[in-house]
């Protein structure tokens, strides 16, 4: 994990209160990163201390040549508002990166991936879907289920649906069918799972909570291996502070927590109690 | 005559007969972990100590999430004193802070003097401690703590009563959650007390209007950060007038400016505790920091600084 002031490179915004951000790293940012680990952002406005603490964000994509890296931003409050006016060439304080990231010691072709991505979420598993790009896996047995509340909470359609093109198992859900089918992302995982079953997938997934829980439910009893990202409330984002701690399973309400900063925010799914 | 810039300023204070320091940056409990999570970001052994996470007896899982929310220039936190417990902590802790080089003040509570004084005794066996701090004043837990802190007669016995199983160094944590700090200041002092630091947290809540619930489980937490530094900074005024043993001033400081604010009031030392969070290096910066004015200032010693405060109509301005 490193310290250091990122000069931004570009800003887009995406819809209304979305955008991502492009940075520099401060030159060896892409060869530390492992994908599915997040940054600690400082907001550069606050002189006087408000809004105080760093924001955890996930690295969404690296681009390794340039030692740059983006992250998509969804604008919540004052800090988000702050970031999301943002120049080229201002400097954004960066703690990162941190966490554990996704098990690269599995993620080696063959075999089949699924990742499940709810609105922001899409933001770790683009890591991801480049991590395995990058290390050869055919397009073909990677599959990424996206979903959002409707089609303006959407974030690297066009991307992902070029990919489909070329071969990606893209399948889209909005609840208000603005875009994509109607309804959760549980149906085509549903589906999914069941075509893909035979060659026990790995399954990673991010995004709010009643989402994971539901590709817990769906996934448990299936041959495949599930591993969650975590979103939690943190101060310090590298294990000191013990804000974000999150319940173990079979925690019988006297062991010890989990931290989301440290021991994940990535989680093998029988580790968590849903 | 020393030229300017020049001269090297010793920072050295003391706060106890045993306890120098080689600075008087510290950093508190509760903000620091146990010292390892930050050796990534600093040498620990350049900070005038670190101040351990509160131990207890036996290993305490502390209050359900959600413990943390950010409010205005501060946070609120409600952890509950979450720890390994002190033999964890020596089998585990102790031994890299000793390798580390690190001057190690050990937070200790617990629910009763008893549990106190048993964990004075069990640390003053082992090496490697510089002193202990005695929290009587963590707002986040229903038992121990601040109910010792609050009552001057119920903090001084808890004081003696860790006075006499250690020869360590004690210093004892106060809370601004009382009328008069005063109070219990020169109860805990004259109990045998070495050094004092404050303040704790201050009692907060916060609230969702949207699902109109507390945000916090514990439902109320301690206010930390830039947010509480003027209410410190009065508090450790106070104390300094009131005591004659040395105040380590605790409370938002984000910069060696706001460090040196409380030297001036009199602090013999400082503690750095939620700016950690932001920057895992801002004890080190502070250290250099008060270093470089005090250069600039023509000071040789940091003794000369401390307590320096010019009160209207005390002296010639």
């Amino acid at each position: 994990m490193r310290l250091f002031y990122a000069e931004v490179k570009s800003r887009q915004e995406i819809n209304a209160g979305i955008f991502t951000v492009r940075l520099a790293g401060d030159g060896r940012f892409g060869d530390q990163f492992i994908p599915g680990q997040f940054v600690m952002v400082g907001i550069p406005e606050a002189v006087s201390h408000d809004p105080l603490l760093r924001r955890p964000f996930s690295v969404a994509r690296v681009f390794a040549s340039e030692d740059e890296f983006e992250l998509a931003i969804k604008v919540v409050g004052r800090g988000t508002t702050i970031l999301q006016h943002l120049r080229p060439g201002e400097l954004v304080p960066i703690h990162g990166p941190l966490g554990n990231g996704y098990p690269l010691d599995l993620l080696e072709p063959p075999g089949k991936v699924i990742m499940v991505a709810g609105g922001l979420g899409i933001a770790s598993l683009l890591s991801l879907l480049d991590h395995c790009r990058q290390r050869g896996w055919p397009l073909e047995d990677l599959a990424l289920v996206l979903g959002a509340r409707s089609a303006a909470e959407l974030v690297y359609v066009e991307l992902l649906e070029d990919l489909a093109r070329q071969g990606l198992r893209f399948l889209l859900a909005t609840e208000d069918g603005s875009r994509g089918q109607q309804g959760l992302v549980t149906a085509p995982l549903t589906g999914l799972l069941a075509a893909w079953e035979a060659a026990e997938p790995l399954v990673f997934s991010c995004g709010p909570l009643p989402m994971l829980r539901a590709v817990c439910r769906l996934t448990a009893g299936r041959h495949c291996r599930t591993y969650l990202s975590l979103e939690s409330r943190m101060a310090c984002g590298f294990g000191a502070c013990l804000g974000c701690v999150t319940r173990k399973k079979e925690d019988d309400g006297s062991g010890s927590w989990l931290k989301v900063c440290l021991d994940g925010p990535v989680f093998p799914a029988a580790m968590l109690p849903w | 005559m020393v030229k300017k810039g020049k001269a090297k300023v010793d920072l050295q204070v003391q706060l106890a007969p045993g306890l120098v320091l080689k600075n008087p940056v510290i950093s508190a409990s509760g903000t620091f972990g146990y010292g390892r999570e930050y050796a990534p970001y600093l040498d620990l052994a350049r900070l005038g100590a670190l101040v351990t996470k509160g131990i207890s007896l036996r290993p305490q899982r502390g209050n359900d999430p959600v413990r943390i929310v950010e409010t205005p220039c501060g946070m609120l936190n409600a952890i509950g004193l979450e720890n390994i417990g002190v033999e964890a902590f020596l089998a585990r802790e102790l031994p890299g802070l000793r390798a580390a080089g690190a001057t190690v003040i050990v937070n200790i509570f617990g629910q009763s003097p008893a549990d106190y004084a048993a964990l004075a005794a069990i640390l003053e066996r082992e090496t490697g401690i510089a002193a202990l701090e005695i929290n009587i004043s963590c707002p986040n837990v229903k038992a121990g703590g601040l109910q010792f802190g609050t009552d001057p007669k119920m903090a001084a016995e808890l004081v003696a009563a860790v006075r006499r199983e250690t020869s360590l160094p004690l210093i004892t944590k106060l809370t601004p959650n009382v009328t008069d700090i005063t109070d219990i200041a020169r109860a805990v002092a004259a109990a045998g007390s070495d050094c004092l630091s404050l303040i704790n947290t201050l009692t907060g809540m916060a609230v969702d209007l949207r699902t109109r619930k507390p945000v916090l489980a514990n439902l109320t937490g301690g206010l930390s950060g830039p947010a509480i530094k003027p209410v410190a900074l009065r508090a450790v005024y106070q104390v300094v007038q009131a005591v004659n043993v040395p105040v380590i001033g605790i409370g938002g400081i984000a910069s060696a400016t706001d460090a040196l604010e409380f030297l001036l009031v009199g602090a013999a030392a400082i503690q750095i505790g939620t700016c950690n969070f932001v920057n895992p290096a801002i004890t080190v910066e502070v250290v250099e920091g008060i270093e470089k004015y005090l250069r600039e200032q023509g000071c040789t010693g940091i003794g000369e600084f401390i307590g320096s405060l010019r009160l209207p109509g005390a002296g010639r301005d």
